[in-house]
């Protein structure tokens, strides 16, 4: 199955507890030809308490069957003529979606009206695709937990809320002839995948580590260990700003700081007071060696992120705060104002494989 | 009568603006370097101990465009005036792209002075609003434009809106018909980057842009496909966070109307009810809907 006919896209609705996977079909030869069944994998932390999806093509909502087993929330869209949107209740704070499905173009998650800014100011590497883009095979079979002779994961949690009822098939692990339909993890042959009729939006799983005993002194190795997307690295801060409001504030405020490299840099603050999400008017700007950041706006609590990193280069660099030049405009406090980058790697200690390290079968 | 060609603006006051800028921006030059850099002749140079709007005195953009014959052409666009490729202050101007986000702090005159002066427009007008008739004015710009409650934004032909690459907002194959295989969640998610990068949680719709080449292209797609390129891009923008406009009629060309082109009913079909259009609400008013 080609990933390139459907277009997908996921979105936070953080005040809602909800993350819409958006999906859109491109399977068109001179009219739209649907797809179905839709299989959705996404890799969360926590089981939904619902699935529901939205279509112009459906009154209403419908639930959507899914199974949540090692950290992967897969979904059973019935069809798909132009457009579905599948709505995902949590039962508490939204999981971090680890992996996102990847038929091309590699995903990104976009802020929409109301919605969380995504971690980094940039959109983070991709995680790496699983080889040759798994697809997922139909489902009459339950999705299986592991492969054989696999400890069970530490996170595997069982189906709840409405929808459990309809996706509490039993779970067995897969056995080859038995399963008809078993979800290939990693290290499964693509081969054992079938992909008739399915539109796969992929997967992204690991398979859980094996436990592995060797004889002898350890042997371990040090290795530059490159940073995971969202790390940051702290450049410079300043607590207890004061911005604007006549004599109470200051006018601006400067962090200058060194870089001993280039690096992509942006800065964030904490909003202590003074400043409403609406009141974008009184906010105070931020610039990085004159280029403007954004205004200092509360999107999520009260923390600000700049949406953009700049790419800076070696050598002495100044963030300024700028009071927003409004008449009779409110003192804002903010607690601290920092300068971020990328983090940078670091060295580690690997432990050297030893003769088991293969996999157990 | 004077049509709008983006070569406006070079009043007194952006004159004096545009002494302040250079001056700023060059601390160090002096009258040699002005010279030589940008052609400025001795009688009608910037000098830094005197004010930037003395236009007599000090440098006038305006008198130094008269006299080297690129009054018809300050941006070196290629057309009108005398060697139009000529003037080495056309940079440093800059020029507005339309539709555009102001680029606030931008590399050059225009776009900074613009970010500027937009939000003391907008924060007069709301003050007006509110102190004048105790009413909340709603503010929506054309383009991606900060400080606005709402920003409409065109999808035209030869844009730069897929992160500085055109992007095909309505896509054909080689026999002129809808390619409704091709996503444009790409670009959709570049216009959904800069419109929170410069006009934070605003919402923006997007319309699809008229213009000859995509009204033509439009216009010779039969019903059916007109549908079709609805029910496609329109959920593609929304996936992206994006508001997508239907297009009714526009006041120019002869162009047809939705209604005269049979497309009219479809819209009304594809709103009912139960699919609960989307509305944009802004302090408290529902102002617009746009939905599958």
């Amino acid at each position: 199955m080609d990933a390139g006919d459907l277009a997908f896209n996921v979105m936070e609705q953080p005040s809602r507890r909800r993350t819409l996977v958006h999906l859109v079909n491109h399977r068109y030869q001179d009219t739209m030809r649907a797809q179905a069944p839709v299989m959705v994998t996404l890799a969360v932390d926590a089981a939904p308490a619902s699935a529901l999806l939205f279509s112009p093509e459906v009154q209403g909502a419908q639930k959507v069957p899914w199974t949540f087993t090692g950290g992967r929330l897969a979904l059973k869209i019935p069809s798909l003529l132009y457009y579905d949107v599948v709505a995902l209740q949590w039962p508490a704070e939204i999981p971090a979606v680890q992996a996102l499905p990847t038929p091309s173009p590699s995903p990104t998650r976009t802020p929409g009206p109301g919605m969380r800014r995504t971690p980094m100011p940039e959109p983070t590497p991709a995680p790496p695709a699983p080889p040759q883009g798994i697809p997922m095979p139909s489902l009459p079979a339950p999705i299986p937990t592991e492969p054989a002779g696999a400890e069970a994961p530490a996170r595997a949690a069982e189906p709840s809320g409405p929808e459990a009822s309809e996706s509490a098939q039993p779970r067995r692990p897969p056995t080859g002839s038995e399963a008809p339909g078993p979800v290939p993890l990693a290290g499964t042959p693509p081969q054992e995948a079938k992909a008739e009729t399915e539109a796969p939006v992929a997967a992204a799983a690991t398979a859980p580590a094996t436990p592995c005993v060797s004889q002898g002194a350890p042997r371990s190795r040090r290795v530059w260990a490159t940073p995971g997307p969202g790390e940051s690295r702290l450049i410079a801060s300043k607590k207890g700003l004061r911005l604007g409001g006549g004599d109470s504030g200051e006018p601006e405020v400067a962090l200058p700081f060194t870089l001993t490299a280039s690096a992509r840099v942006w800065a964030e603050a904490d909003i202590l007071s003074g400043l409403k999400p609406e009141d974008s008017d009184g906010a105070p700007e931020v610039y990085l060696d004159g280029a403007y950041l954004g205004p200092v706006l509360a999107e999520h609590g009260n923390g600000w992120r700049a949406p953009k990193a700049q790419l800076l280069e070696k050598g002495p660099h100044r963030l300024l705060i700028k009071a927003a030049a409004v008449e009779g405009g409110k003192t804002v406090r903010l607690r601290q104002v920092r300068v971020l980058s990328d983090a940078f790697g670091h060295w580690r200690t690997e432990a050297l494989a030893s003769p088991c390290s293969g996999g157990n079968p | 009568m004077h049509r709008f060609n983006g070569n406006e603006g070079y009043d007194d006051a952006f004159l004096a603006d545009f002494n302040r800028y250079l001056l700023d921006k060059y601390p160090a030059y002096g009258p040699a370097d002005w010279e030589i850099l940008f052609h400025m002749d001795r009688d009608n140079t910037l000098h830094r101990d005197l004010p930037v709007d003395d236009l007599a005195g000090n440098f006038n953009y305006g008198r130094y465009l008269q006299k080297n014959g690129w009054a018809s052409d300050p941006k070196n666009r290629g057309y009108g005036g005398e060697d139009c490729s000529a003037n080495p202050l056309a940079k440093e101007w800059g020029d507005l792209r339309y539709p555009a986000p102001v680029r606030l702090g931008g590399g050059d005159f225009i776009n900074t002075a613009m970010g500027f002066y937009w939000k003391l427009l907008v924060l007069k007008i709301r003050a007006y609003g509110r102190n004048v008739h105790n009413k909340e004015l709603i503010v929506a710009g054309d383009g991606i434009l900060p400080w606005t409650d709402l920003n409409e934004y065109g999808l035209w032909s030869g844009n730069r809106d897929d992160d500085g690459a055109e992007a095909p907002w309505l896509p054909l194959d080689g026999r002129r018909d809808l390619d409704g295989s091709r996503s444009l969640m790409g670009a959709f998610r570049s216009l959904a980057r800069q419109s929170r990068l410069f006009a934070g949680k605003a919402p923006l719709v997007v319309y699809l842009g008229m213009d000859p080449v995509q009204a033509g292209s439009y216009n010779g797609l039969s019903v059916d496909q007109k549908q079709d390129f609805w029910r496609i891009y329109v959920p593609e923008a929304y996936a992206c966070g994006l508001f997508c406009a239907f297009h009714l009629r526009v006041c120019y060309n002869n162009q047809p109307t939705s209604k005269d082109a049979g497309i009219l009913p479809f819209f009304f079909r594809t709103m009912p009810a139960s699919t609960s259009p989307t509305g944009i609400c802004i302090r408290g008013w529902k102002i617009a809907a746009a939905a599958f």
